[in-house]
C-alpha cells in the first residue's frame, strides 16, 4: 500500500449521541431557524454545487497525474477535493479482479492497490471535510458547499467499495478501509441511527482484521478500534484498558503517526495516566516533520498541546506551538485553524482579546 | 457655631449629590427608551410605563436600573417582531431588568454581556433563541422570570461566575434553564417543565472559558421535560437528547439534591462525557465530570419511554425507567443509595455522603460583590462585536448577512462610512435580509465595534 489513511482524527469527533439532525423545524423565528428554511438550503446547496465543480480531464493518466499533484493537499479543500475525484475517475477504469489469486494470476495486483489507495484518499478526504466544520456554528454557505462535497465523497467511497467487496475475505487491508469508511464517512451529515449502526459494523471488521492481519496498514485497525472502544460508555462494551492496550500497539507498529499520538495522548489522561500521557507528548515533540503531512503535523501540534496545557505542563504546550508556528511559517498556505465567533460562540476572548486555543 | 453650620453644608451637598446620581426618569408608553438610558447617567432607574416598545435597547452604563411599571397583568412589551435581533443588551455594570415582557427576537430576549452584579428580575420572555442570557458576568442573579419557547436554552448562563438562578419559570424551551463554562452558582426553586431538557450544566468546547465547576442544583421542580427537540438542525441544542430532566455534560464539582424530579421519559438525570457527545474536540478541557454528586431528590416516573438518542443508546441494553443513567468516566462521583432509584453505568460511582449536602447554601454570590472593571474601546468592542454581531454575520462565510472578510473588503478604507451603514443600513445586497438599525448602540461603541472589525478580527 502506498497510502495509508489517517483519518482517526475524524473518528475523535464521531459519537455515540452526536449531533442528530433534528427533524422538527423550529417556528420561533430566530436566524437559525430562518437558515434551516428548505428552500434556502435547496438554493445554497445548488449554488455550491456550481461552484466546486473540477475541470474535466478526459486522459487516463493526466487524471492519474492530477490525483498524485494534490491528493495529499489537506490544506486545500477544493485542489484535493478534485484530486480524489480525478483518481476516483482513474481507478473506476481500472479493471479489478474478483479475488486476490485470481489477480496475481492476471497481473492485475496494482490495480486492487490503486483502488484501494484510492478509497485511502477519499477517506482521508472525509477528515479534511470534517476539520472544516467549525466548533460551534458555521455560516449556510460553507455549510451547504461542505454538505455537498461530504455527499460527493460518500458516493465516490461507494463506487469504489462495490469494486473492492469481493476482496475482502482475501485482502485485510480491504477489510479494514471498509471499516474505516463505515466510520469516517458517518461523523458528519448522517442521522444517528446511521451513525450506531456503522459504529457497530465497523467494530465486528475491525475484530476480525487484527486478528487476521496484525500489521495491516501499520495498525490502523488497532488504531481505529482503540478508539471506537475508548468513546463507547462500559455498557454499550467500551473498555478503556483494552482500547489503551490497542492504541499503544497502533502507535508501536506506526511510530510517526500522529493520529495514533492523538489517541493514545487523550486516553492516558483519560484514564490518569498522566506520566505517561506527558511522556508520549514529549516523544511527539521530537518528531521529524518530514515523516508526517504538514497539515496533519500543525494541527497534530496545536491538539497536543492543548493536552500539555491540560496535563499541567505550559512550557511543553509552548515547544509545540514554537514548532507549529515554524512550520506554519515555512509553509504559508497550510491552515491555521483559528476559530471565530458566530451566535455569540467561539471568537477571542472579548476581555483579553486571546485566541482560546492558543498554547502559550 | 460656623462648625455646625460647614456641617450642615456637607450633609446638604452629599444629599444633592446622591440625589443627582440617582435621578428617576420616566418613559412614557410607547416612546423610545433607548433615548431615555442615552439621557441618563451612571445610578439613576427608569421607569418604563406600560405599552408596546418595538425596539432594541443598550445599557452600557453602570447602576442603572430599567424598571417596567406594571398595570395589573399589562407590562411594558418590548416586540422584536421577528424583525429585531435583540431585546436588552446591557454591559454596564450593577444593572437591573426587572418588569418587562419581551417577545418576537431573532437572537436574544435580554443578554447581558460582561456585566457584573447584574440582576434580571420578574420579566416575561418568549420565544428568542436565548430568552435570558448573561454572559461573561460575575456576581449576578436571574430571578422570578418566566421564559418560554426558546430554539436553546430559556435561561441561559454561560461563561460567567457566582450567578444565582432563583425561582424562576421554564417551559416550552429546547432547554429550560442552563449552566455553560460556569464556575460557582446555585441553580434553585425553579419550576422547569415540559422542555426538551430541563436543567442542562455543560461545559463546551471552543470557549475562552476552559472549565465549569461549583454547581449546585438544588430543590427545583423538575417535571415532564419531553417536549420535541424543536431547535433547528443545524445548532448545537439540536443534539440535545429529549426527555431528560438533568443533563451534566462534563463540569466537575455538581451537586443535584433535594429537587423533585418525575416524568421526564428518557431520564431523571444523564451524567455524561464530552466524547459521547462528539463534543471532545477542545484539547484543553477536561471531558469527564469528576465529583458529581447525586443526593437525596425525589424521583419518579422518569425513563419510563427512552426518546430519540437516549432510546437508541438504552436498546442494546433493555434497560428502561432510569433515574440516573451515566456515560461518564470521571472520577469520585457518588449517588446517594435509595429504594426505587436505577442506574445504569455508575460501576465506578460511590455512595453519597451526608457531609456532601449543600442544603445550607443560601447564595454563589460574592459577599460584597464582584469588581466593577471599565472596560477599554478594544473590549467593549470584541463584547458587543460578539454580542450582537456575531448573532447574524460570520467571519468567512455567509450566515444571515454577509461575511465579514467581504465587509472588511468594503471598508477597508473607510470606517466612517462603516459606521453610518450599521447605524443606518440600507439595503444593498441581493438575496439577503435587510439588516436592522443599530444606532441604539450609540456612537462610542459603534466606533469600538467598527475598530475591532476593521482593524483587529482576523488579522
Amino acid at each position: 500500500m502506498k497510502h495509508r489513511p489517517g483519518l482517526t482524527a475524524a473518528l475523535l469527533s464521531a459519537s455515540v449521541l452526536a449531533m442528530a439532525t433534528a427533524a422538527v423545524a423550529a417556528d420561533s423565528g430566530s436566524v437559525l431557524s430562518d437558515m434551516s428554511d428548505p428552500a434556502l438550503l435547496e438554493k445554497y446547496r445548488k449554488e455550491a454545487t456550481e461552484r466546486i465543480k473540477c475541470k474535466p480531464i478526459d486522459d487516463w493518466d493526466a487524471r492519474m497525474e492530477a490525483y498524485r499533484a494534490a491528493a495529499t493537499s489537506k490544506w486545500d479543500r477544493a485542489g484535493m477535493g478534485c484530486a480524489v475525484e480525478y483518481g476516483t475517475q482513474a481507478a473506476m477504469e481500472l479493471s479489478v479482479p474478483s479475488s486476490a489469486i485470481w489477480a496475481f494470476v492476471t497481473f492485475r495486483v496494482d490495480n486492487i492497490e490503486t483502488n484501494l489507495e484510492v478509497l485511502g484518499a477519499n477517506l482521508e478526504y472525509f477528515d479534511v471535510l470534517a476539520k472544516s466544520y467549525s466548533e460551534h456554528y458555521q455560516g449556510i454557505e460553507l455549510s451547504s458547499e461542505l454538505h455537498v462535497r461530504w455527499e460527493q465523497t460518500r458516493q465516490r467511497c461507494d463506487e469504489l467499495l462495490v469494486r473492492v467487496e469481493p476482496l475482502i475475505p482475501d485482502v485485510t487491508e480491504a477489510r479494514i478501509l471498509r471499516a474505516a469508511y463505515y466510520l469516517a464517512s458517518t461523523v458528519k451529515e448522517t442521522p444517528l441511527d446511521k451513525q450506531n449502526e456503522a459504529v457497530a459494523k465497523a467494530t465486528a471488521e475491525l475484530e476480525i482484521a487484527i486478528k487476521e492481519k496484525p500489521d495491516a496498514l501499520n495498525g490502523l485497525g488497532q488504531l481505529l478500534l482503540g478508539q471506537v472502544l475508548f468513546a463507547l460508555p462500559e455498557f454499550l462494551g467500551g473498555d478503556a484498558l483494552r482500547a489503551i492496550a490497542l492504541l499503544e500497539e497502533a502507535h508501536k507498529l506506526n511510530p510517526a503517526d500522529m493520529n495514533a499520538y492523538r489517541a493514545l495522548a487523550e486516553a492516558y489522561l483519560g484514564e490518569r495516566e498522566n506520566d505517561k500521557a506527558v511522556a508520549l507528548l514529549k516523544e511527539a515533540l521530537a518528531t521529524d516533520p518530514a515523516g508526517v503531512n504538514p497539515q496533519d503535523y500543525v494541527d497534530a501540534f496545536k491538539f497536543l498541546g492543548g493536552l500539555g496545557i491540560r496535563a499541567g505542563l505550559p512550557e511543553l504546550a509552548a515547544q509545540f506551538a514554537d514548532k507549529r508556528e515554524a512550520m506554519l511559517k515555512e509553509k504559508p498556505d497550510l491552515l491555521a485553524r483559528k476559530e471565530t465567533a458566530a451566535f455569540g460562540h467561539g471568537g477571542e476572548d472579548p476581555l483579553t482579546g486571546k485566541d482560546p486555543s492558543a498554547l502559550k | 457655631m460656623n462648625f455646625n453650620l460647614a456641617f450642615g453644608g456637607a450633609v446638604i451637598a452629599a444629599l444633592l449629590s446622591s440625589s443627582t446620581m440617582a435621578a428617576e426618569l420616566r418613559v412614557a408608553s410607547g416612546t423610545s427608551i433607548q433615548a431615555v438610558i442615552d439621557q441618563a447617567q451612571a445610578g439613576d432607574t427608569i421607569l418604563v410605563e406600560p405599552g408596546e416598545y418595538k425596539q432594541s435597547i443598550y445599557i452600557d452604563k453602570p447602576g442603572i436600573t430599567l424598571m417596567g411599571l406594571r398595570d395589573g397583568d399589562n407590562r411594558p412589551m418590548l416586540n422584536g417582531e421577528k424583525k429585531l435581533n435583540d431585546g436588552i443588551i446591557a454591559s454596564g455594570h450593577s444593572v437591573v431588568i426587572s418588569g418587562f415582557h419581551v417577545k418576537g427576537y431573532k437572537g436574544n430576549g435580554i443578554m447581558t454581556q460582561g456585566a457584573n452584579n447584574f440582576k434580571i428580575l420578574d420579566n416575561f420572555v418568549e420565544g428568542a433563541f436565548y430568552g435570558i442570557f448573561p454572559q461573561f458576568g460575575k456576581n449576578g442573579v436571574v430571578q422570578g422570570n418566566t421564559v418560554t419557547g426558546c430554539e436553546d436554552a430559556g435561561i441561559y448562563v454561560g461563561m460567567s461566575d457566582n450567578i444565582d438562578v432563583l425561582g424562576n419559570t421554564t417551559f416550552g424551551n429546547v432547554i429550560g434553564i442552563e449552566f455553560e463554562n460556569t464556575r460557582n452558582a446555585l441553580m434553585t426553586q425553579n419550576d422547569v417543565y415540559d422542555n426538551s431538557a430541563g436543567i442542562a450544566l455543560t461545559l463546551l468546547p471552543g470557549l475562552p472559558v476552559k472549565d465549569s465547576y461549583g454547581l449546585v442544583v438544588r430543590g427545583n421542580k423538575v417535571i415532564a421535560n419531553n417536549h420535541e427537540n424543536f431547535a433547528p438542525s443545524s445548532s448545537i441544542a439540536a443534539g440535545v437528547p429529549t426527555g431528560i430532566g438533568i443533563l451534566v455534560l462534563a463540569p466537575d464539582e455538581v451537586t443535584i439534591e433535594d429537587n423533585e424530579i418525575s416524568d421526564n421519559f428518557s431520564t431523571g438525570a444523564l451524567v455524561s462525557d464530552l466524547i459521547t457527545f462528539g463534543l471532545a474536540t477542545d484539547p484543553k478541557i477536561d471531558p469527564y465530570s469528576d465529583k458529581v454528586r447525586v443526593l437525596a431528590n425525589n424521583w419518579s416516573r422518569n425513563g419510563e419511554k427512552p426518546a430519540g438518542v437516549i432510546a437508541e443508546m438504552l436498546a442494546p441494553t433493555g434497560k428502561t425507567g432510569l433515574e440516573v443513567l451515566v456515560a461518564n468516566k470521571g472520577r469520585d462521583n457518588c449517588l446517594a443509595q435509595a429504594d426505587g432509584v436505577d442506574s445504569l453505568g455508575t460501576k465506578r460511582w460511590e455512595a453519597c455522603t451526608p457531609e456532601m449536602s449543600k442544603a445550607t447554601m443560601v447564595t454563589a454570590m460574592i459577599a460584597g460583590g464582584a469588581e466593577e472593571p471599565v472596560y477599554t474601546a478594544e473590549q467593549k468592542g470584541r463584547l458587543t462585536y460578539l454580542a450582537v454581531c456575531s448573532g447574524c454575520h460570520a467571519y468567512d462565510s455567509v450566515l444571515h448577512g454577509p461575511s465579514i472578510q467581504s465587509i472588511k473588503a468594503l471598508y477597508s478604507e473607510d470606517a466612517t462610512a462603516m459606521m453610518a451603514f450599521v447605524k443606518k443600513p440600507v439595503h444593498k445586497r441581493e438575496g439577503f435580509p435587510e439588516m436592522p438599525p443599530q444606532d441604539y448602540l450609540g456612537d462610542e461603541t459603534l466606533k469600538a465595534i467598527t475598530n475591532y472589525v476593521l482593524n483587529e478580527l482576523g488579522n
